[in-house]
């Protein structure tokens, strides 16, 4: 079975787990531990294989994919103004950051605009999920790290890190971690605007 | 969790690793010796992560909103989408 088929059916099986079970109480917690394992194992990859000159010019692509991933979120986000107002400008600058964006929004905006908010970049998280793993054979790397936004750091690092191996992992991390700083600005920019 | 404590402690989870992985190479310890279980156990724990991640989002977007959701979502993959073809465009026009 090929692995963006195994991925659908373990998130499908996870939704119906979600309503039958009651696993919701320790989801959070399972996946930051699942979280730091793949981390580890990933730090573990590089280290064995990646070096000093590496990291360097993933540094630099780090923040080429960052600015690709803002204009192209950016050009999303301006398509969808017809319908969905300036809203939809500054949800889809939270580059996949669903948490922060949708408790963000909640809070200065209102909590349709939250809800809104946390739609659309999770639907993005989970779009990259089956999009990285299936359309790695005609994407280049660091289109997929674009692709991914602000979870690149984190929940689509290893799959990221699956498609591309260790010439992923400095653009990733370093993407990941710049959008700590770039969404809540950018964001809050455009909100003032 | 604070999500810059959560940030630092991934990038410190990476650290840990790749300190143990640097040792394990100047010790010359063959890739081949752990790679094949390595690759199982990668992919094992990633589609657990997805399985909780389904569980997490059933309670998230359960509710009757998910109407109103379809817009965002498809806002969402188009803005995943621009993303990514926005890279190819600026790599095509940096080669000319």
């Amino acid at each position: 079975m090929k692995f963006q088929y195994k991925v659908i059916f373990s998130f499908l099986l996870g939704m119906i787990a979600g309503k039958v079970i009651n696993i919701i109480a320790i989801a959070d917690e399972t996946i930051q531990i699942l979280l730091f394992i793949l981390m580890f194992m990933i730090g573990f990859e590089g280290g064995y294989n990646v070096t000093s000159k590496e990291i360097g010019s993933g540094i630099k692509k780090g923040l080429k994919t960052l600015f690709v991933a803002i204009l192209g979120s950016a050009i999303a986000g301006i398509i969808f103004i017809p319908f969905m107002g300036k809203l939809s400008l500054i949800s889809s600058l939270g580059l996949g950051w669903y948490t922060f964006t949708g408790s963000y929004l909640a809070t200065q905006i209102g909590g349709n605009a939250g809800f809104i908010g946390f739609v659309v970049n999770l639907s993005r998280e989970l779009f990259g999920m089956i999009a990285i793993p299936s359309l790695s054979k005609k994407l280049p790397c660091y289109a997929l790290i674009s692709l991914a936004g602000s979870p690149a750091s984190d929940t689509l690092f290893p799959f990221i890190y699956r498609e591309c191996g260790d010439i992923s992992i400095v653009p990733s991390i370093f993407q990941g971690l710049m959008t700590l700083f770039t969404v809540p600005l950018l964001i809050s920019l455009v909100i003032g605007l | 969790m604070n999500s810059i404590i959560f940030v630092m402690l991934l990038l410190f989870s990476v650290v840990i690793g790749s300190m143990i992985g640097l040792t394990v190479k100047r010790r010359g310890i063959s890739s081949s010796n752990f790679k094949g279980g390595f690759s199982l156990v990668f992919e094992l724990v990633i589609l657990i992560l997805v399985f909780f991640i389904g569980a997490e989002s059933s309670l998230k977007l359960g509710s009757e909103e998910i109407i109103q959701g379809i817009l965002a979502i498809a806002l969402g993959v188009t803005s995943a989408i621009m993303s990514s073809v926005s890279w190819q465009i600026l790599e095509r026009g940096s080669k000319k």
